[in-house]
């Protein structure tokens, strides 16, 4: 019921952005206008939504980029998770936290004083976390004494790492005054893994799920943050 | 406005196209080929002549959980020198009773053996879709015990005596099923 509210909201910010942008290139005058530098801090609302209906997910992921030229911007997410995956023949939980750091790089052409962003960029993500085998089930070559129930396992590996590299595609708007809302795609590609022994890494916090034999993943984000505003520089083309 | 789109579609159909297998759910099902739980391999040898494999001929094997339903949950192999059955998962030992010619005209040869095969169980994963798999390890001291059965239940008819002579332990280590793990001597 939550996911549903939620996804009905999410369509109407997303046709907001659309509107944005609409309206933005209607203006005829051109006064002259500067770029905004400063720094951008902000929040995953989908990771806090989910949070709150799904009884087997907790997160939280602070946002934040800072401009360093015209189309420029540093840019990082910072982020803990713990989330239990039920599965047909297992049941772990996976918790930890996240560093994501890279650069961004707006490919829209702002008109007057808009400071909205489509942009492209990249991130290298560092993560340490944990994992907890709760049950499993046995997989038997011959059915004859039936399916057992699972069985309990608790069985707890720390101290895992992984590192990544991130593709990202995204949008962020001004939607009122500094207060901007955005969305993104990541595309990821695990570099490196430390692996539990007897089980395998099958979700890490901050890359996503891990597909068996797989070192590709994907993620879709949605961010408020709020604009600081620290100088003006003149528009320079 | 164009400029910026064409260069976001450009690098969007670059990545469908460098990575076209990222989303494809590879661990979805666990495949028939991959190994899984072990069954135990039993080969049959003369006991006169221990060298050669001798062949069983309707040999009933039954859990004893289920002797005493209806119809009992059987396996049944005939004509044959090697059986592969399956051990408890969830139990450190495993009883079966093994009925040999259940179906033979002639009553008087009709004999079935209890037989309890004991070990210890290591549970290994192997992958998402699959979960887990158990090898096992019979017990060093005591891996098995063979023995008349009790005279009570008319579908297992204890015979005038153990129609199993011996069984010997050929490997202890139950972590594969292509190779014989025991042989039974009748």
């Amino acid at each position: 019921m939550m996911k549903h509210i939620f996804t009905s909201i999410s369509k109407v910010f997303f046709l907001c952005f659309l509107t944005q942008f609409c309206l933005a290139q209607k203006n005829d005058s051109i006064p002259v206008s500067k770029d905004s530098y400063g720094i951008r801090v902000g929040t995953d609302a989908f990771k806090i939504a989910r949070s709150f209906y799904d009884e087997n997910y907790q997160a939280l992921e602070f946002v934040g980029d800072f401009r360093i030229s015209k189309k420029h911007y540093l840019a990082a997410e910072i982020g803990s998770e713990k989330i239990t995956v039920d599965d047909d023949r297992l049941n772990f939980t996976t918790s930890g936290t996240y560093i994501k750091l890279g650069l961004d790089a707006n490919l829209y052409e702002n008109w007057l004083d808009m400071e909205n962003l489509v942009f492209m960029g990249f991130r290298y993500g560092f993560s340490t976390f944990s994992q907890k085998l709760n049950s499993y089930r046995i997989y038997n070559t011959d059915n004859y004494f039936g399916e057992n129930p699972p069985f309990v396992s608790g069985a707890e590996y720390n101290g895992l790492t992984a590192q990544w590299l991130e593709i990202v595609l995204g949008l962020k708007a001004e939607m009122f005054s500094n207060v901007f809302f955005g969305f993104n795609f990541r595309f990821n590609r695990l570099i490196s893994n430390t692996k539990p022994d007897n089980f395998n890494n099958l979700h890490i916090n901050g890359f996503g799920k891990i597909s068996e034999g797989n070192s590709f993943g994907a993620s879709f984000n949605y961010t408020i943050s709020y604009f600081i505003p620290i100088y003006k520089k003149s528009k320079v083309k | 406005m164009t400029r910026f789109f064409r260069s976001f579609l450009v690098v969007c159909l670059l990545l469908l196209f460098v990575q076209p297998f990222a989303f494809c759910e590879k661990d979805d099902i666990c495949e028939p080929s991959v190994e899984k739980t072990p069954l135990l391999v039993i080969q049959f040898f003369d006991k006169d002549n221990i060298q050669n494999p001798k062949n069983v001929n309707d040999l009933l094997i039954t859990g004893s959980d289920f002797i005493n339903d209806q119809e009992p949950l059987s396996l049944i192999f005939d004509e044959v020198s090697e059986i592969k059955i399956p051990l408890k998962v969830n139990q450190d030992e495993t009883e079966y009773y093994f009925y040999l010619n259940y179906n033979n005209a002639d009553v008087a040869l009709r004999n079935t053996d209890k037989v309890v095969i004991k070990y210890t169980r290591d549970d290994i994963y192997i992958s998402r879709a699959c979960g887990f798999k158990t090898y096992f390890e019979l017990d060093f001291l005591n891996p098995f015990d063979f023995s008349e059965v009790e005279d009570n239940n008319t579908n297992f008819p204890t015979g005038s005596s153990l129609w199993i002579n011996q069984i010997n332990i050929i490997n202890t280590e139950i972590n594969q099923d292509d190779e014989a793990h025991i042989y039974i001597y009748f």
